[in-house]
């Protein structure tokens, strides 16, 4: 079995699991995408990812009408379109992109954003049921500071006992040593898979990262998630020593940096359109994301490495980390993606841009789209952005020459 | 009724001309001013520290500057606060406070700390795990933290003597405030809904305990006063971020509205939380900001705010519910679709409109305000219920 095959009946499993798990009366959890999965596998409590299951919805080119549906209750067309996307599906609950069971249990972690705070918050007063929170405090300073460590240790704490008076089940330390284990180690592989890209031509195609993605969020604290990223890395190792770029029918001509999240509704056309220049993604902010790194068993580094993710760090982090990442995957340009959806992401972006540009040289380029609103992109627009990125990168490397 | 008149227009010009009436008080009291941006800024830290807090909550211009840093879905009070801190409108700041409630806010943070060098900012984070028993302890530490801030910014210690004393200062001058709120629903033919407003908003430039002795001056003024000629105002409660630009306040002089109560970040959320008198002041101040309910920047299990608004409807008689929605402000959007579901459950109609602080003209606000009053007036159907329910969505 190849990985890609492996990663779509992970992912057809995943969803078939909660939707016994629900049958069977257990207890279903929605989650944010970057949480401490780790106490919920350990109470054995089916997880559901909402930010995943709408980036497949968008995907799947089926978003609108669950847009729509959440406008027609009263929801701004400015909220973020994973928001509206499930709370639309909420109501909704059909979707030919796949079907998830509706929670018992709220999971939310606003390391990713402020928005999650709004959008579960919603959910767990319409549902009526338990909002488990871990706050995780903007780090305006460069590093997690200790104060924030105390503050999220504690919380993590205060989850341990919730999810044990919900579920009426002490938990089991050792378990959650076993799965702290795992969830360590597979954010070590989906790293080196990541790192893959490194080499030139890089035989991984970067749009693949949005697709195993969904694993390493979902499936980050168990065995067959990190069988998955071992079985793509030994993959892309091959592809590697074979000398092979990341398509069969097209040459690797410039390597880009993509920041914030896809345009799912048009992942297609995006990677087509990229393709047919000869761009490659080599580099994005997301392998990061899930690197959550810390030793079994202490809770203080659990909290730190959640806290430590790219958007819960202060602009001079952000910079230095995609210039280092400029330099380490020695990428052309910089592709940025004004997400509708995505203000904290967006409202950094000129200033991170301009020093990126000038620290390392590199080409960039800024086009508007959503993550999952098919009416906030212009393909002609992200298109023509693309031609002007590749026609400065070859001027450049002319003048370089 | 000459004096209360007077006092009233010398606090709407404290809140018509900002930088002049900022400028007035350091002069007048020698002191050095601090920045305070929404929302729940410690302002009795910044006064123990020897500065004047000064509320920042945008402008009505705004500069093609803050497009350097802000994308034009960013919300306008943000992009109005960045284009005059680029513009150096600010320069009298020697510090600026910046609690990072929203994503915006925690952008805007940053984006300072490279767009305006010359002015510190000192970005605060406010714990959203109020149920947390861990919240209580880490503010207290943020409080400790950015009272070291000010006392570097300073160049001196805060007593906790003078700890007191602040926050005594600011219990005093948020329970005027609370009064007054009550007494301007009883005079709207003295207090309209704008006055009202600005009388409240003066509060963020000038100095605390000449604000605090005025204000509390015309309480005592409209406690004498036999109330309002009008027989028949049409009470309303309001809530959103705030009541804002001076092109919406027109409308709803111009129709006579009456603010029955607020539920407004800017005006009675900042102090319609009473302080307890048990423990230290830091003590005290975190368990004045984690008691805040039903407000949209900190996360609430069970979201009590349309409960709120229905029993503020319900106390004051007030005949309906006015949304003031600042476009592109995530956190009260995200409210909407909530409180609007058990205000209609209720019977209670409201009326939504979308604002923008730079906004300078009200035509089709006007038309749809005066529907609204007319509703409100001759029947008492709910606008909230029945078939056009749309209608009442601007979008």
């Amino acid at each position: 079995m190849t990985s890609k095959e492996m990663l779509n009946r992970l992912l057809d499993q995943h969803y078939q699991n909660a939707i016994e798990a629900k049958r069977q009366g257990k207890l279903v959890a929605w989650a944010t995408s970057i949480s401490p999965q780790e106490l919920l596998e350990t109470m054995d409590i089916a997880v559901v990812y909402p930010e995943n299951h709408a980036a497949a919805i968008g995907a799947r080119k089926c978003a609108l009408e669950l847009l729509e549906h959440s406008e027609s209750n009263g929801y701004s067309t400015d909220i973020c379109s994973y928001a509206r996307v499930n709370l639309g599906y909420m109501e909704v609950l059909e979707s030919p992109a796949g079907n998830i069971p509706l929670p018992d249990l709220i999971f939310c972690c606003n390391n990713i954003c402020n928005t999650v705070l709004k959008w579960y918050e919603n959910i767990a007063k319409e549902l009526n049921i338990p909002m488990i929170l871990i706050d995780l405090p903007f780090n305006h300073e460069y590093e997690v500071t200790e104060q924030n460590v105390r503050y999220i240790r504690g919380q993590l704490s205060d989850a341990i006992k919730q999810l044990e008076k919900l579920t009426k089940r002490s938990f089991d330390y050792a378990k959650f040593h076993e799965i702290m284990k795992i969830s360590s180690e597979t954010a070590g592989w989906w790293k080196k898979a990541s790192l893959m890209a490194r080499a030139k031509p890089s035989p991984l195609n970067g749009f693949d990262l949005f697709n195993y993605m969904a694993v390493i969020v979902c499936m980050r604290g168990r065995k067959e998630g990190l069988e998955l990223f071992k079985l793509w890395v030994r993959e892309l190792e091959e592809r590697k020593a074979a000398g092979l770029g990341p398509w069969k029918d097209q040459e690797e001509k410039i390597r880009i940096l993509w920041d914030g999240i896809a345009c799912w509704p048009y992942l297609s056309a995006t990677y087509k359109t990229l393709k047919k220049y000869g761009i490659n993604l080599v580099a994005s902010t997301y392998p990061d994301s899930w690197t959550i790194l810390y030793e079994a068993g202490d809770l203080d580094g659990m909290a730190r490495a959640y806290s430590s993710n790219y958007v819960n760090r202060n602009l001079d982090y952000g910079v230095d980390n995609l210039s280092d990442l400029v330099k380490e995957f020695s990428v052309d340009g910089l592709i940025f993606h004004s997400n509708r959806s995505c203000k904290l992401m967006d409202f950094r972006q000129y200033e991170v841009i301009r020093r990126v540009v000038e620290r390392t040289n590199a080409t960039s380029v800024i086009f508007d789209g959503d993550q999952t609103d098919p009416r906030a992109f212009s393909l002609a627009q992200f298109e023509t952005r693309i031609q002007s990125l590749a026609e400065t990168v070859e001027e450049k490397r002319k003048a370089g020459a | 009724m000459d004096k209360p008149q007077q006092e009233i227009g010398f606090l709407c010009r404290a809140a018509d001309h900002p930088r002049e009436t900022v400028l007035r008080a350091m002069e007048k009291t020698g002191k050095r001013a601090v920045g305070c941006f929404p929302l729940y800024t410690p302002d009795e830290l910044v006064d123990a520290a020897g500065f004047l807090p000064v509320g920042m909550w945008g402008g009505p211009g705004e500069s093609p500057r803050s497009g350097q840093y802000l994308q034009p879905f960013c919300c306008s009070v943000m992009r109005a606060n960045m284009s005059q801190a680029l513009d150096g409108v600010y320069d009298m700041l020697s510090g600026v406070l910046i609690p990072t409630f929203c994503d915006t806010l925690k952008c805007v943070a940053e984006n300072w700390k490279a767009g305006i060098p010359n002015i510190p900012v000192f970005p605060m984070v406010y714990p959203q795990n109020v149920g947390s028993a861990a919240a209580a302890a880490y503010l207290e530490d943020e409080f400790i933290r950015i009272k070291e801030k000010l006392e570097q910014l300073a160049g001196r210690g805060i007593t906790e003597e003078s700890l007191v004393e602040s926050f005594d200062r600011f219990e005093r001058c948020r329970s005027v405030m609370r009064e007054f709120t009550g007494l301007a629903a009883s005079h709207p033919d003295l207090i309209s809904a704008k006055t009202r407003h600005k009388i409240l908003k003066s509060y963020y430039f000038m100095d605390k305990p000449e604000y605090t002795e005025i204000l509390n001056g015309i309480n005592e003024e409209l406690k004498k006063r036999k109330g309002s000629q009008d027989s028949n105002p049409v009470r309303v409660v309001v809530t959103g971020l705030m009541l804002e630009p001076d092109a919406l306040l027109n409308v709803l002089d111009a129709n006579r509205l009456c603010i029955a109560a607020d539920d407004l970040a800017q005006e009675s959320r900042i102090f319609r939380v009473q302080g307890s008198r048990e423990g230290t002041v830091l003590q005290r101040m975190a368990r004045r900001f984690l008691d805040q309910r039903g407000d949209p920047f900190l996360c609430e299990q069970g979201k009590s705010r349309g409960k709120h608004l229905i029993e503020m409807v319900r106390q004051t008689g007030a005949a309906g519910v006015l949304i003031v929605m600042m476009k592109f402000c995530e956190p009260e959007e995200f409210d909407f679709p909530v409180y609007r579901k058990e205000l209609d459950q209720a019977g209670i109609p409201y009326l939504y409109i979308e604002l923008e602080q730079s906004m300078s003209q009200a035509e089709s606000i006007s038309t749809r305000m005066e529907g609204f009053v007319e509703v409100l007036r001759n029947t008492n159907a709910s606008l909230g219920n029945g078939s056009d329910r749309s209608a009442h969505l601007l979008r």
